[in-house]
This record gives structure tokens, sequence and C-alpha cells, in this order.
């Protein structure tokens, strides 16, 4: 049975909207629109759509008030769209509960990736029989999680349990944005007090093992001001 | 410098204390009655004993009448007021009379002529005593003026080198105290016309600082700012508060208080509420002219804001007409005359308007960070950043623009860490990378380099191109400037990159300049200070657990 992901796009600038909207259905995916946070609310309640497409400015309310109020019932992927700048807006977003976020003014290519990789987890988490992966893979670089190694052209890399941790924890979530603050308080405890700093190091470590030229990462993408996102595809 | 400073100052202190003691501290007038009377005695009585001297030596009695004179000159001389000197004269005349005259240890007289003689004796010696004392007050009165212009110009000497109003309040204070030798409090406006915090100045140690916070002190001080009249004990209006308060009266408003601790009733004397008086005045003068300093400051600062608002939007809307031209014209080709053109034409349109856009996104960027400096609202929300994610991500946003330029990078071995507004510094080398891909041809190389020097870090970004004409080098970080002969590839752009660049950098503490390769083409390098990896606390962590 094939039916198609359901959408809904809530965005109050009408072109955004439109575009958003013939894009996604041209890509076969089934839409669903609205202009204002309160709506948004019950159309999430009424026809639970698979994936939310948010702008933080809305006109009626904020959209963190939107993902506060349907985070808990819903399983729907959240992806907030926000204007560059307002780094802090989505940390708080993804925080919150929202899964991945678009920065405006984005290329349709950009929607469509998000899309996937929302759907992608938004159906692995529906089917929890596939949900224990024993390894991942993108591009050339292999994880094996059941004898913890990690591989780049079939050449393994030598990884301190602390590196490895990060990138199993990065793998999980794959495609997705991390926040410090989310790293942070899974590897080390929340104790741990936000200490991004120590992070980097590992992360700029774990970057110098794997990737052919850290200027230029094919695997591990720093959101400067946000977080880091491992590469699904 | 600052020792001269310390030591002049210690020395103006101790003349202040001196001072204080020989003026400000009225001797208790008993003790000045009994030391007085103890002078005026001794004296008369060694003018007695030389008398008798001279008597016995067998010297003429008009050479005692001079030393009597002699005697209450000396009194008068050295007690205080005239009441010593006319006592002395009536000691004098009576002793004279009882001792010098026949009959000799009686008070009556023989001869006809000695009562003229101690009239006249006792004549001279009260005019000689009030003159005597006359010239002292004058000369003790003129002590006390100069002492007190001493103090003031002492004061306003520090003054002059206060340059913001907490410094007028906290050097006034200090003299306040010095002066006083009591608690000082000073409370002045604030921008929104209430009187600010008060600022105590305490003195000995002793703990007075809640004196002021009463709430009888606090309606005094209320009652002095609104009627602008001293309130407290002898005041101009009366209080029985513990504190004195004086205003510090400004041209057209009262500008402050200044209250004056005065426990068991050790009440201001009179010359203390006239060194108050002008002192306040002082304090005043220093205000209004740090005020009016203030205000000439916010004013040109907005004209300069106001200017250069009109320079951005003026060069905005010139730079943006010409893109959203473009996008205009190719979008009403493409509907007016949607069955007539073929694909290939659409897909063209579309592309030009699709590299319109992205430029006005671009510039657009730039606008809001400058607009974002020029307020100087810019928040650097510094942050540790490691220098080749920076370099990362501002390659791939720049991708996308680059076409076929060749983008080389060399970064350092090892990890560089930057204290930095991660997004700031991305803009710049963004900014620097466009401007390589804009000025040169296609084709050509654009070589981003980082390197450490001297606990810096160094940002190069070079091309092969033609290089920056010489003319041009020197005004290139200035706002609105493009470079003066746009030639081959010269595409629309808005002067205010390299600007933005610059006041991104100098905010962060480092420098950027622009010079020619002697290979051909131009080099864009700044320089940013590098955290040292020892002194910030992640090495406790032990990374290889």
């Amino acid at each position: 049975m094939d039916i198609k992901p359901l959408i809904l796009i809530v965005e109050d600038d009408k072109p955004i909207k439109k575009f958003m909207k013939v894009s996604l259905e041209a890509q076969g995916y089934k839409c669903i629109e609205t202009e204002f946070g309160n709506a948004a609310i019950s159309l999430i309640f009424s026809h639970n759509p698979d994936i939310i497409i948010l702008d933080l400015g809305l006109p009626d309310i904020d959209g963190l008030n939107v993902i506060d109020k349907v985070r808990e019932s819903t399983k729907a992927r959240i992806i907030v769209v926000s204007a560059r700048g307002r780094e802090s807006e989505k940390v708080e977003a993804l925080d919150k509960g929202a899964d991945d976020y678009l920065t405006k003014p984005f290329s349709v290519a950009e929607l469509l990736a998000r899309i996937r990789v929302a759907l992608r987890h938004f159906n692995v988490d529906n089917n929890p029989q596939n949900n224990v992966q024993s390894v991942f893979v993108v591009k050339d670089l292999k994880i094996d999680f059941e004898k913890r190694k990690v591989t780049i052209l079939h050449k393994e890399i030598h990884l301190t349990p602390m590196e490895y941790k990060l990138i199993e924890l990065m793998s999980r979530y794959a495609g997705r944005v991390l926040t410090h603050k989310y790293i942070v308080d899974e590897i080390w405890g929340s104790y741990f007090d936000n200490d991004s700093q120590s992070l980097r190091v590992f992360m700029a470590n774990i970057r110098r093992k794997i990737e052919k030229d850290p200027a230029q990462p094919q695997y591990i993408i720093t959101e400067v001001g946000v977080g880091y996102r491992l590469v699904d595809e | 410098m600052s020792l001269k400073k310390g030591i002049t100052h210690k020395v103006f202190l101790k003349s202040l204390n001196e001072h204080k003691h020989n003026e400000y501290k009225e001797i208790k007038p008993k003790i000045m009655i009994i030391t007085n009377a103890f002078k005026t005695i001794t004296i008369m009585c060694i003018s007695i004993i030389i008398s008798l001297l001279f008597r016995k030596i067998g010297l003429h009695e008009s050479n005692v009448i001079i030393v009597f004179i002699l005697g209450v000159l000396f009194v008068s001389r050295s007690t205080d007021g005239y009441v010593y000197g006319i006592m002395a004269a009536i000691i004098g005349v009576l002793s004279f009379n009882f001792l010098f005259t026949m009959p000799y240890y009686s008070f009556s007289v023989y001869r006809p002529d000695y009562p003229v003689t101690f009239i006249i004796m006792l004549i001279a010696a009260i005019i000689t005593s009030t003159l005597t004392s006359r010239v002292k007050t004058q000369a003790k009165i003129s002590l006390i003026r100069e002492n007190r212009m001493q103090i003031l110009y002492k004061i306003n000497k520090s003054l002059l080198t206060a340059r913001t109003k907490k410094q007028v309040v906290e050097f006034c204070g200090d003299n306040l105290v010095d002066m006083f030798d009591r608690t000082i409090m000073i409370a002045i406006l604030d921008h929104e016309n209430n009187l600010e915090k008060q600022s105590d100045y305490m003195i000995n140690g002793e703990d007075n600082r809640n004196i002021f916070k009463s709430d009888k002190e606090i309606q005094a001080i209320e009652k002095c700012f609104i009627t602008g009249k001293s309130v407290g004990i002898g005041a101009e209006i009366p209080i029985n508060s513990v504190g004195y308060y004086h205003p510090i009266k400004g041209q057209n408003k009262i500008l402050g208080i200044i209250g004056i601790v005065c426990l068991e009733e050790n009440t201001l004397s009179k010359n203390e509420k006239i060194l108050l008086e002008s002192v306040s005045t002082q304090i005043a003068l220093a205000i209004e002219r740090e005020d009016l300093y203030e205000k000439k400051r916010q004013i040109n600062l907005e004209t300069e804001t106001e200017r250069l608002r009109g320079n951005l939007l003026r060069s905005i809307s010139h730079d943006l007409r010409t893109p959203l031209t473009g996008i205009l014209g190719s979008v009403s080709t493409i509907t007016d005359n949607y069955d007539i053109l073929d694909n290939d034409t659409k897909k063209e349109l579309l592309a030009i308007i699709y590299e319109d856009t992205s430029w006005l996104i671009h510039s657009v960027e730039n606008i809001l960070s400058m607009t974002r400096i020029d307020e100087g609202k810019l928040e650097i929300k510094k942050d540790v950043e490691v220098v080749e994610e920076i370099i990362a991500e501002s390659i791939s946003r720049v991708k996308r623009f680059s076409g076929n330029h060749n983008i080389v990078i060399h970064l350092p071995e090892n990890m560089v860490m930057l204290f930095v507004d991660g997004l700031l510094i991305e803009q710049v080398l963004i900014n620097l990378i466009d401007n390589a891909i804009k000025y040169t041809q296609d084709d050509s190389i654009i070589e981003v380099k980082v390197t450490e020097k001297e606990g810096k870090v160094i940002f190069e970004v070079s091309d092969n191109g033609k290089g920056i004409p010489e003319e041009d080098i020197r005004a290139i970080f200035d706002r609105f400037y493009t470079k003066t002969k746009g030639d081959c590839l010269e595409r629309r752009g808005i002067g205010l990159g390299l600007a933005i660049c610059k006041s991104i950098i100098e905010g962060h503490g480092g420098s950027i300049e622009a010079l020619n390769n002697f290979s051909g083409g131009a080099t864009f390098r700044f320089s940013l200070p590098e955290i040292r990896s020892d002194e910030n606390g992640y090495k406790a962590f032990d990374f290889n657990s």
C-alpha cells in the first residue's frame, strides 16, 4: 500500500507557501496549508500529517508555541523555517522538539532534501522492527554498530571510545541537526553544563580522521551557531 | 606620572586637614577664655616685674608707662578679640596706680596730674589693643578666604579632569569627605531626571551608610530637591534630620543633592555652609558641562548615522534596481510570450532570474549586517569556534556563485580555535571570496589560506586576477566604494561588502588589509587573535578516553 505522505505547510507569506506547495505536489506529496498557528494546531489534530513545515514568525501566535502544544501528541516530523541570523531561535525550536530547520532563503532542492530525511525517520520510527540497524552506511563511510567499527572505503578508522560514542549518536539521527546542547546532554549528561567547547574539539578530531578535506567536509556538516549534522545521502 | 599625581593629592589633603583643624573646628570657647586670660595675666605680670626692675634701677616712671603699653600690645596680639586688650589696659593702669605712684601699694594718688596720666594711658592702651585685634581678625578672615579659594581651586582642577558625571561625583565626594571629615552623600539626576541612587562616601569606616536610607532622610532629600533650598538642622528649611542637605543648582533646574551627616548635634558651622555652597556650584558647573558634552556627542552621532543612512539608501536603491529590472523583465517576457517562446529560451530567462535573486539575497544580507553595525546594535555573540568549521561553511555557501572558479583551501595541520562570532566571520569570508569571484575571470584560482603566527590567526583570500589598481587600494575599505574602472567582468556591486568586513574584523580586535601579489592578483588578509589551547580549560578533559 502506497499512501502519499501528508505535509502540512504553515507559512504566512503567500508566494513562499505557493512555491512550497507546488514543488512538493510535483514530487507526489499531498499538502494542506494554513497561515495561522491556531489553525495549524487544529489541522494537526484533525488530519494527523506526517510532516509539518512551520514558519516561526506567524501572524497570530509564535511558532515556538505551536511546537509546545503539539509535540506531545503527534509523531509528525516538524521542520521549522526561520531567517538567517536567528540561530538562537532555531536552537530553541530544536530543543523544544522540532526535528530540523530550513534557513530563509532556501532553495527547492534544500526543501526536498529535508523532507526526504524527515520522511525516512518518520518511517523508521513507525516500523519498530526495522529500527535496530546493525550497520550505517553513507557514501564511503560505514559504521558497524555490533563490532563498533568505523571504516572508510574498507579502511578502518581508529576512534577513541568518546569519538565513537559521538559518531554513533550522530548516525542514529543522520540527516538531522543535533544541537550542541543535545549532543552534550546525550554524551556527557546534563550535569556537564552545556560546554560546547570540548565538543568542538572532539568533532574537529573526528573530522580529521574521517574527512578527506576538513574545509569541505562530506560527512559532518557544521551548522554554525546551531550544531552538527551527519549527512545521510 | 600617576605617582606624582598621588603625591600632590596627598599634599593637598594634608593642607586641607591642617586647614580644617585651624579654621573649621572652632576651639571650644571655655578653653579659649582660660588660655586667653592666662596669657593676659602672664604678660601683665611680666610687665609689672620689668617695671619693678626699672624702678629699682632708678629709671624714670615714663618708661614704666611705656612698658605697660607694650604689655597691652603683646596681649592684644596674642589673644583673640579686643576684650583682653582692654582688660590688660585696665590692669596696667590699676597696677601702675597701685605700685608706682605715691603712695605706693594704695589706689589713692597724691599728685594731681596722675589721673590725667591714667586716662591717657588707658586711652592709648585701648586704641592700641583694638587696632591690633582688628588687624588680626582681618588677617584671619583673609586666611580663611584664601584657604577656601584654594580648596575650590583644587576641586575645580580635579573636576576638569573628570570625564563622566560619575567621575564628577566621585571626585567631589572624595574632596568633601576630606574637607568635612563626615559621611557625605551625593545624588545626581540621571537621564530620566530621577535622582540616581545615592553614592555614599564613608569616612573612618563608620557604618553610616544607612543613615540616608531612613524615611525621614529621604523626605528631607525630596524636600531639598523640590524646593531647591537647603534642608536640615540650621538650614533654610529647618528639619530635625540627621543630614544636612544642600541642593546642587544648575542653570535651569536642581541637578542633585549633597548630604552631610551631622551626628550628635555636630552641626555645620557658617564657614562650612559657605564652603558647601561654593562646592555645590562647582559641581553644578561640572555636571552641566558633562551634560552638554554628552548632548553634543549624541547629536554628532545622530548626524553621522543619518548621513550614513542616506548614503546607504541611495546606494541600495541604485544597486538593487538593476537585478530587479532583470527579474521583472525576464518574468514579464515569459508570461507575455509563454506560448511563443521555446523551452530553451524560457530556461535561460529563468536562469537569469535565479542568478539575479541569488545576488539580491546576498546584497540584502550585507545591507542587514551593515545596518546592524550602524545602529551600534551589532551584537557580537562570541563563542569558541573552530576555524575549519567556519571556512567549511563559508565555502559551501559561496559555491553557489562560484561558477567555474577554482577554490583552493590551505588549512594548518593542527586545530585552530577562535573566540569570535562565527556567523560574522563567515560573512567576512563570503564577502572576500565573492569579491574574488566577481573581479576575476572564469577558471581563475582563488586561494583561501589560514596560518598561525605569534598568537594570531591570519586568513588570506587571494586570486590570480588583475589585482587592485594602485589608486583604489587605499580607499577600498571605505563605504559605498566600488572599483573606479569597471573592466571586464564588472558586475554590479554594492561597495558595502568590504566596509562590512572591516567593521566586523575591527569589532573582533583584528585588522584587515588589501595588497597586490607580486605574481599578479590581489590578496585580502585579515588577522584575529587566537585562543591559546592551554588557557581555556578544554585540555582538562581527556580526549583519548
